[in-house]
């Protein structure tokens, strides 16, 4: 008994086991005192480490599932079906690790519920709520092919397998809505977050960021399990995912550049100082570092270069979401917000968490196995198309494709959507076709003004616009807003005329101060003082003219 | 519901007293101890900035406010009458609110196990009542006055129509983020006095609103893309299959389903 014990304690069990011990002790005393117990978090930055790092990040590491799930079950890329169970429990993982994590972060987690019954569909977080509920069933559902399998229930999972492709469609449209709306969650504080990072569309940089991430994640996970587990990686995928993964880099990078460029801001990067040093380490390990090693290996990538180019994409997605959500709003409104060691163990106890269930779901669970509902008869390397699942042989054709190199033609369609049309989706969000000048339409009719034409005419918004792009200004913005209703100068008239000579109240003989200083605020008479206004006023003239020097007692006893 | 009220303060009058601050506390049976700044117990301060110069924060009561937008649930809703009022039995404690709050007025109850969120409230109980807010009965100065604010806006019109030496000529909160509820005249430019002055001119829920309203499209243009690619990928490996194999490629494709 002891000795089964002893031999089970390893060094890294044992560093979970206190880890997470630690962790409930942490999660205790933040359920009983409150988040301001053991977070650094206050007014000034009400969002931390677990909002950037587990929640943002988390959810954009996740989103391998629904690349690969698409991948092999929409676009019917065959080779890659051996990733499909390991990602899907990974995002599976992931996902439920987000809502751990958000249980702890949520101020109110009994509330968590509201979101079904209480519906606000301008809010991004109402959207990104039910995208991420919706979303963690189909994984769930995904997943539970593996448990089925298992148990030996082939009539579930058959059933299931029936509604897959229905199921990994939704799966793909949830995730493409909540990993862009997560960007969209930062759009509405533009002057709170620094140009480098805000953008009116960083719902695209997030997708497109995502899309990278997920897949570095996968190649990443295929080194881990190498590591921890004894599998080897599949080097005949891997470095092709790696690859792809740095062609959305690049596409994201320049995309990135493009769009500081046209906000004015691209120069912020070149201005020495944190900001452009934070935004270059950001992209140098996001970007540089895995195209270059991507673009070095040419065709034959070795593990050590598929763990650094995956490592340091991880690494880099890792900062650029926690740039957008605490570093790039420190930059603006510093605030000295550093995570506590609690905050720290929490976020290190939730990735221990994930390894602890994914090597209890490899070990228990059929998720190496390539899948499929009769994966077991293709053996030696054959996978069934979904929809073939249920009839017998016609195993050549996959073979076939196997061989083939078309099969990326899929891959290279989704990137081709990412490349064409989501920037020019971002420049119709941002720059109106036409416009509508319709301010004075009570006196002229409305003009319908032809703004593209005049942008390719002069070339820049600046040709006729004050303000950057991004930052539509109303011309009352700049063109001072009192429209003077008539320009009276009242010590002036007095001088020459006395009071009576205009006042009629006056001229009738009544001199109460109250007949001029109305007692509250007269819709008739705005640009007079009221009469407790005027009262005090003609104290402070002699009895100091702020609170400090001028004494209420004088008239007001203490009660 | 009666028209959209508001409060006009004009840092020009006020001398600094604390009143308001004072009065809040009160009215809203908050802790008596004052704060430096806004807190979860303070919804009100005054504080003198640049010279001789004493301005009051709270809460703006914007018209399309950002944290009305923000919040998941709704726990927070812009009253048609002025002000923007929270409902703890809904709220997440996501603190998205402060977050999207271009004033950083939202504050949370950070050592509590229950916590809220915090903010001024612009005495909804006292308008209810027929009252004014307790800050604006409290000024000695009528630095901050309560009315309609289309009648506030007119005020300050006129004021610095007036004696235009006395002020900035602007109104701060006239245009700012769509307009607030709560107006600010100033004797020096706003930005000497700490206000942002950068914020946008136009509702801010505008920006996540655009972007959120493309939702269907990407749902409709996402699901065609997706069923259209799955239907010609299992095309092409169905016609493959027939013409490599054609016994067994018929029995594939009857066995397939409708799609042959």
């Amino acid at each position: 008994m002891f000795e089964r014990l002893r031999s089970s304690l390893t060094p890294w069990r044992v560093l979970v086991a206190l880890l997470l011990t630690l962790a409930a002790v942490i999660v205790t005393v933040r359920f009983a005192f409150g988040l301001g117990s053991v977070t650094n978090l206050s007014d000034e930055t009400p969002w931390g480490i677990w909002v950037g790092f587990d929640i943002l990040a988390g959810i954009g590491l996740a989103a391998g599932g629904f690349i690969m799930a698409s991948v092999v079950y929409v676009f019917g890329i065959e080779r890659y079906r051996p990733l499909v169970r390991m990602s899907i429990l990974t995002a599976l993982i992931g996902y439920l690790l987000f809502i751990t994590g958000l249980i702890l972060e949520i101020g109110r987690p009994w509330n968590i519920w509201r979101c079904i019954v209480d519906h606000n569909f301008h809010s991004p977080l109402y959207e990104i709520a039910w995208c991420v509920m919706l979303y963690t069933t189909v994984l769930m559902l995904e997943f539970s092919q593996v448990l089925w399998e298992r148990l030996g229930w082939h009539r579930v999972d058959r059933a299931l397998h029936r509604f897959l492709i229905p199921l990994v469609i939704i799966g793909a449209l949830l995730s493409t809505l909540h990993q862009s709306t997560l960007g969209t969650l930062f759009t509405i504080v533009p002057h709170k977050l620094h140009p480098l990072w805000y953008s009116p569309i960083l719902p695209v940089h997030f997708f497109l960021s995502c899309l990278a991430a997920g897949l570095a994640m996968i190649c990443f996970e295929g080194f881990l399990s190498w590591r921890f587990l004894g599998h080897p990686p599949r080097m005949d995928l891997l470095p092709n995912l790696a690859r792809i993964m740095a062609l959305i880099l690049v596409v994201y990078f320049v995309f990135r550049c493009e769009d500081l460029a046209v906000r004015h801001a691209l120069l912020e990067a070149f201005r020495p100082g944190l900001p452009a040093f934070l935004f270059w380490l950001e992209n140098l390990l996001f970007v540089i570092v895995p195209v270059v090693v991507v673009l070095r290996s040419a065709r034959r990538m070795t593990t050590g270069q598929l763990f650094v180019a995956s490592f340091s994409t991880v690494l880099g997605f890792i900062m650029h979401r926690f740039n957008v959500a605490v570093s790039g709003m420190q930059l603006i409104h510093p605030t000295g917000y550093f995570p506590t060691w609690q905050e720290l163990v929490i976020s290190m106890a939730l990735i221990a968490l994930g390894f602890v269930a994914a090597g209890l779901a490899i070990h228990y669970l059929p998720v190496t196995r390539p899948g499929g509902a009769d994966a077991s008869a293709g053996a030696g390397g054959t996978y069934r198309l979904p929809w073939r699942a249920s009839t017998g042989g016609g195993s050549t054709t996959t073979t076939r494709r196997e061989n083939s190199m078309r099969p990326d033609i899929g891959v290279l369609s989704v990137l081709l959507v990412c490349a064409l049309v989501l920037p020019a989706t971002a420049g119709e969000i941002s720059v109106p076709d036409r416009v509508a000048i319709d301010e004075l339409s009570n006196l002229y009719p409305a003009v319908d003004f032809d703004h593209s034409m005049h942008l390719e005419v002069e070339g820049e918004c600046t040709g006729c616009h004050h303000k950057p792009f991004g930052n539509p200004a109303p011309c009352v913005s700049c063109h001072a807003d009192p429209v003077a209703p008539s320009a009276f100068v009242h010590e002036l008239h007095w001088e020459v005329e006395e009071c009576t000579g205009c006042h009629q109240k006056q001229a009738a003989g009544d001199l109460r101060c109250v007949s001029c200083h109305a007692a509250g605020l007269d819709p008739q008479r705005l640009e007079v003082i009221g009469l407790k206004g005027a009262y005090h006023g003609l104290c402070l003239r002699c009895h100091g003219e702020t609170a400090s020097n001028a004494s209420c007692g004088l008239c007001h006893p203490e009660r | 519901m009666s028209a959209a009220k508001g409060l006009l303060i004009d840092i020009t009058r006020c001398i600094g007293c604390g009143a308001c601050s004072e009065a809040c506390k009160t009215a809203n049976e908050l802790p008596a101890e004052m704060e430096d700044g806004l807190t979860a117990d303070t919804w009100t301060v005054v504080s003198e900035r640049g010279s001789e110069n004493f301005v009051r924060d709270l809460c703006r009561h914007c018209i399309e406010p950002s944290c009305v937008s923000v919040c998941p649930v709704g726990a927070l809703v812009k009253r048609t009458d002025g002000p923007v009022l929270y409902n703890k039995d809904i709220c997440l404690g996501c603190r998205y609110c402060m977050i999207g709050c271009p004033f950083r007025i939202p504050k949370f109850e950070w050592h509590s196990a229950t916590p809220r969120i915090r903010k001024c409230i612009l005495c909804a109980p006292r308008l209810d009542r027929g009252l004014p807010p307790a800050c604006a009965e409290a000024c000695p100065t009528e630095a901050t006055v309560f009315g309609d604010r289309d009648t506030l806006v007119a005020a300050a019109r006129a004021r610095l129509a007036a004696t235009p030496d006395r002020y900035h000529p602007h109104v701060y909160g006239l245009t700012e983020v769509g307009g607030t509820s709560v107006l600010f005249l100033s004797p020096v430019p706003f930005e000497e006095l700490d206000f942002d002055t950068a914020v946008a001119s136009f509702p801010l829920p505008d920006l996540t609103w655009r972007l959120l309203m493309h939702v269907p499209n990407v749902v409709l243009l996402g699901a065609g893309f997706l069923g259209a690619s799955y239907w010609l990928f299992r095309r092409r490996d169905e016609v493959a299959a027939a013409e490599n194999e054609p016994a067994e490629g018929r029995h594939d494709a009857e066995a397939g389903g409708p799609h042959v």
